[in-house]
């Protein structure tokens, strides 16, 4: 009777043990078993602590260690402000060739989150995963700069199990799902004619350089919005650099202009604390080019901005909302992505986003 | 023109090495054929190159009353020609292209219109027997052909003093007495011709003037058969020999060992 | 010479065919010369009447002559897009060339070319400084600060070269290990950079090492144009002096040839050349490389006719490069510096190939 009793606390113990256990399916398809569920992780890429303010109110707990390109953008003051902690994370590198191993393991995270291909270590770092595997820390994939459309959901679904933050996971996905939804829904029923658009990412920064989407990353954002993205047909990965005669040929009806703030004197400017009028002055410079100037889009004004960061960030669908609008703006009238960043900023982040991230030259 | 050669107190080396000094040969007549000979290391090219002021010298080279040490290269390069002893063989110029360029460069020469310079390279390539190998690249020569062509790149621009670094070494016999004999016409032009040699026999012969050189120092110098001694041999080059009288009035050195 | 009279008439004949064959010779290289010039202008049609819009080549011939007769989109994509593109192809490709030609004959190994020095590498530095750490040369205008830091750090490394081999008194041999320390030394500098920089900065930074056409304009064709107009006399005022110093540098001299100004002078045009390529389109391999050693074959070592031979094979091995980068990818941009690597490496592997049959 005893014996039998004490195998009971044994299984009742084993039972809560594996009560724990999380088993994953990473965007790679990759089964990632975690003990349980994780309070500190390794940050491949430190953009996305803004990811991990969805989640929680304070990210900067969460994290073990992770990358500083995070630190070069103005949004570090804010974090900082608010979390003065901030500044004792351990950094690992700034990219996939600095990344350190040794500082990675020597911060103890209990799994590390990587993006599949972006600023840090991705899926093709082989020996930087199974080095962290081998010291015990699992490897999760997320994705929202190869394949976001597809990949943003399941990435903020894993990211809630892992943190077990899965009710928060689970309303930004509400609030994410309604948004395409609605969008998917009106272009649907409305089966407006599709308008050329070209997105001029970094605009700027390199002299006729003409950076875009090719097959993934926003085009099928701007496709869920209704309007053709010139980079889709000629670009197969995910972004890549544009023929300048071929964007002339194509003749874009909306030419939209990404920016971010570490741009400033060199290329367009959004987002963080960016001022409208700054944004628009940089965004007229860009379009002032002798070649660009001859565009359609250019000609008849419709000419726009968007935070540069949208293309690898779980918001990415307000830059589908504001192509939406720009592309159709009787259909989308009633939907602004600026009351969708204010809801971003009332129900998920305790660090709000304030500045300018979309804006129309007119 | 007919003017002496003297070497007078000349230092010369390396930056870091020197390897001759005050270093004398005097009263070498216009028209003489010199022979630097000795063991290998004793400096005979080193000599051969300070006396084309190539490497660092000081000292005096005179030829009749002008100090060529203190002339400009461009203008020793008027009165001093030098064959090195090494050619370098990936070079796809042809053996006519080389002469031409010789000229080209010459101070002396590079005025000719072209139609000039050709006739002075083909003269030089008809004396020496090289018109069939005229257009061929010297890479694709054999040795002895390319010692051949770089014996004409200095014989072309027809200098008074010429100074050849083991021009035979890759001859075969009949080719080493076709430019003995060259050398010989060259010399009889009133030209002082200095070479370094190894074949003591071939020295003997063709050389008014021996010069052996030991340790960077003169051991003798003079006539063949002043020179050329079994003591010399012994003690220079540490070789029991008899020097013979031939029939033909040359010596010819008989090893023993 | 053992010239007996009964051979004198047979020599003399023999002598008339070979100045026969010579001249002969030479007006092949004329024609070599001006068959390449002519692939040349072929190649530049080309690539003008090649791009993404697929225009017709007739409106392609109306808006090269008359520019109002077509629709303004033509001839912007005409005059403004492809021509200086292509101008710019022919440009470096002939700078580069030359620079690579000039720098086989004064370091005496078929194997070096602008980059082999460092140039390159020293040019990436100075684009770094600029993009990733916004250090530049000041009142220089934004399009140019990257361009003129390049310029800047190539045209340094050569002189910092310079003055180490005067310094030391060293050979070729001592030059070249020299140079291959600044090229490590520069890429070292450059991978701190990396470090430092945001991932943003860090693209701009890899791409413009790739290498692009895209980056011209009319401004800097006109640069590179006036810099490869001005060289070239002087090189060839040279070719005699360097055809010489091909026969090795003791009888150079021996020629009376001031062998280390020559070379120090043809170090100043290479710098010349390669730095003002290097800085306006980027790191392009090869062309330095391959451009003189397919003018050897064809033409021989006579400096001048290698000179030129090596401008005009430069420019067509990089007009066709930008032809190929455009149809590889219509529509993208594929970096004109990669294709060349691509062109460039079968024809090197063939050289080798047939150095190595001989």
């Amino acid at each position: 009777m005893k014996f039998l009793k004490s195998f009971c606390i044994l299984f009742l113990l084993a039972l809560s043990a594996n009560a724990q256990q999380v088993i994953i399916k990473d965007v790679l398809g990759r089964t990632v078993t975690l003990k349980k569920p994780a309070k500190k992780v390794l940050l491949g890429e430190g953009r996305d602590l803004i990811t991990l303010n969805i989640l929680d109110p304070n990210p900067v707990n969460l994290i073990a260690s992770w990358s500083a390109d995070f630190k070069k953008g103005s949004e570090y003051a804010d974090y900082k402000a608010a979390f003065p902690a901030i500044d004792k994370v351990p950094i690992v590198g700034t990219n996939a060739e600095t990344f350190s191993v040794e500082k990675a393991i020597a911060s103890k995270p209990e799994v590390a989150i990587f993006s599949i291909k972006g600023h840090g270590p991705g899926q093709t770092h082989k020996e930087i995963i199974s080095a962290l595997q081998s010291a015990g820390i699992p490897v999760i994939f997320i994705d929202f700069r190869t394949d976001p459309f597809k990949n943003t959901v399941p990435s903020m679904r894993i990211l809630g199990k892992v943190l077990n933050k899965e009710k928060k996971a689970n309303e930004f996905i509400a609030f994410y799902e309604f948004r395409k939804k609605r969008i998917a829904d009106r272009i649907a029923k409305a089966r407006p004619a599709r308008p050329k658009v070209f997105i001029d990412m970094k605009a700027g920064t390199t002299e006729n350089q003409f950076s875009t989407a090719g097959k993934g990353n926003l085009t099928p954002f701007i496709s869920l919005a209704g309007a053709k993205n010139i980079g889709e047909d000629v670009i197969p990965a995910p972004l890549g650099q544009l023929n300048l005669e071929y964007i002339l040929t194509a003749d874009p009806k909306i030419y939209i202009a990404t920016g971010v703030d570490s741009f400033r004197g060199k290329g367009v400017v959004l987002g963080k604390d960016i001022p409208a009028t700054e944004a628009r002055q940089s965004i007229s410079k860009r379009v002032a080019d002798p070649v660009l100037s001859e565009l359609t889009a250019v000609k008849t004004g419709k000419v726009y901005g968007l935070w540069h960061l949208f293309y690898a960030s779980p918001f990415n669908i307000l830059a589908a909302e504001a192509v939406a609008k720009w592309s159709h703006p009787t259909l989308f009238k009633d939907v602004t992505p600026e009351a969708s960043l204010k809801e971003l900023n009332q129900k998920f982040l305790s660090v709000p986003m304030t500045g300018t991230y979309f804006i129309s030259l007119k | 023109m007919k003017e002496m050669l003297n070497i007078k107190n000349l230092s010369a080396g390396y930056p870091k090495k020197r390897i001759f000094e005050h270093f004398n040969v005097t009263d070498i007549d216009a028209g003489n054929i010199v022979a630097l000979v000795g063991p290998n290391a004793a400096g005979k090219s080193t000599l051969l190159k300070s006396i084309a002021s190539l490497i660092n010298v000081q000292g005096e080279i005179n030829l009749g009353n002008d100090n060529l040490v203190q002339l400009s290269q461009e203008n020793r390069s008027k009165i001093v020609g030098y064959m090195p002893q090494h050619q370098k063989t990936d070079v796809e110029l042809t053996v006519l292209e080389a002469l031409i360029t010789a000229l080209k460069v010459s101070p002396l020469d590079h005025n000719d219109n072209s139609e000039q310079t050709k006739t002075k390279a083909f003269d030089v390539l008809e004396q020496m027997d090289l018109i069939d190998i005229a257009l061929e690249p010297l890479s694709n020569l054999s040795g002895g052909q390319r010692q051949m062509a770089s014996l004409a790149q200095a014989i072309v621009r027809k200098p008074q003093i010429l100074l050849l670094d083991e021009p035979t070494s890759a001859l075969d016999l009949n080719h080493q007495i076709t430019v003995m004999k060259m050398i010989k016409e060259y010399a009889s032009k009133g030209n002082i011709v200095i070479m370094v040699l190894h074949d003591l026999n071939l020295a003997s012969r063709w050389a008014d003037i021996l010069v052996v050189l030991n340790n960077a120092k003169i051991y003798s110098s003079g006539k063949a058969f002043a020179v050329v001694t079994p003591t010399m041999l012994k003690e220079v080059y540490q070789v029991e020999a008899r020097v013979e009288n031939c029939s033909n009035g040359y010596l010819q050195i008989m090893v023993d060992a | 010479m053992s010239v007996t009279n009964q051979h004198i008439p047979v020599l003399k004949a023999k002598r008339k065919e070979v100045e026969q064959l010579y001249a002969k010779k030479l007006s092949r290289r004329w024609l070599v010369l001006i068959a390449l010039g002519i692939a040349c202008l072929l190649s530049f049609c080309l690539d003008i009447s090649t791009g993404p819009s697929l225009l017709k080549f007739s409106d392609v011939l109306k808006a090269l002559f008359t520019p109002d007769s077509v629709a303004k989109g033509t001839s912007i994509i005409i005059w403004k897009v492809r021509m200086p593109y292509a101008v710019m192809a022919v440009l470096v490709g002939m700078a580069l060339s030359l620079a690579g030609a000039e720098m086989q004959t004064i370091l005496n190994n078929p194997l070096a070319s602008p980059f082999t020095l460092g140039v390159s590498a020293a040019a990436s530095l100075g684009a770094g400084l600029a993009i990733i750490l916004g250090i530049g040369i000041p009142f220089l205008s934004e399009n140019w600060i990257v361009s003129g830091n390049a310029f800047i750090f190539a045209f340094g490394s050569v002189l910092l070269l310079q003055a180490l081999a005067k310094w030391r008194g060293a050979g070729v041999d001592v030059l070249v290990l020299f140079g291959i320390a600044l090229v490590f030394t520069f890429n070292a500098l450059v991978a701190l950079l990396h470090f430092i920089a945001t991932p943003e900065a860090l693209q701009q930074l890899v791409f413009w090492n790739m290498g692009s056409l895209a980056r011209s304009n009319w401004d800097k064709v006109q640069v590179l144009s006036i810099v490869v107009a001005i060289i070239i006399p002087f090189s060839m005022l040279a070719s005699w002096k360097m055809t010489a110093l091909r026969l090795g540098e003791e009888r150079a001299q021996s020629f009376g040839i001031n062998v280390k100004r020559l070379r120090f002078f043809s170090m100043l045009r290479i710098s010349f050349l390669s730095a003002t390529a290097v800085s306006f389109v980027g790191t392009i391999g090869f062309i330095g490389l391959v451009g003189p050693h397919i003018a050897k074959m064809l033409i021989g070592e006579d400096h001048r006719y290698w000179f030129p031979a090596s401008l005009l094979t430069g420019a067509l091995v990089m007009s066709l490069a930008s032809v190929a980068s455009k149809l590889l990818v219509p529509g993208a941009l594929v970096p004109v510096g990669v294709v060349t690597s691509l062109v460039g490496i079968p024809v090197f592997l063939y050289l080798i190939i047939r150095k190595g049959k001989k």
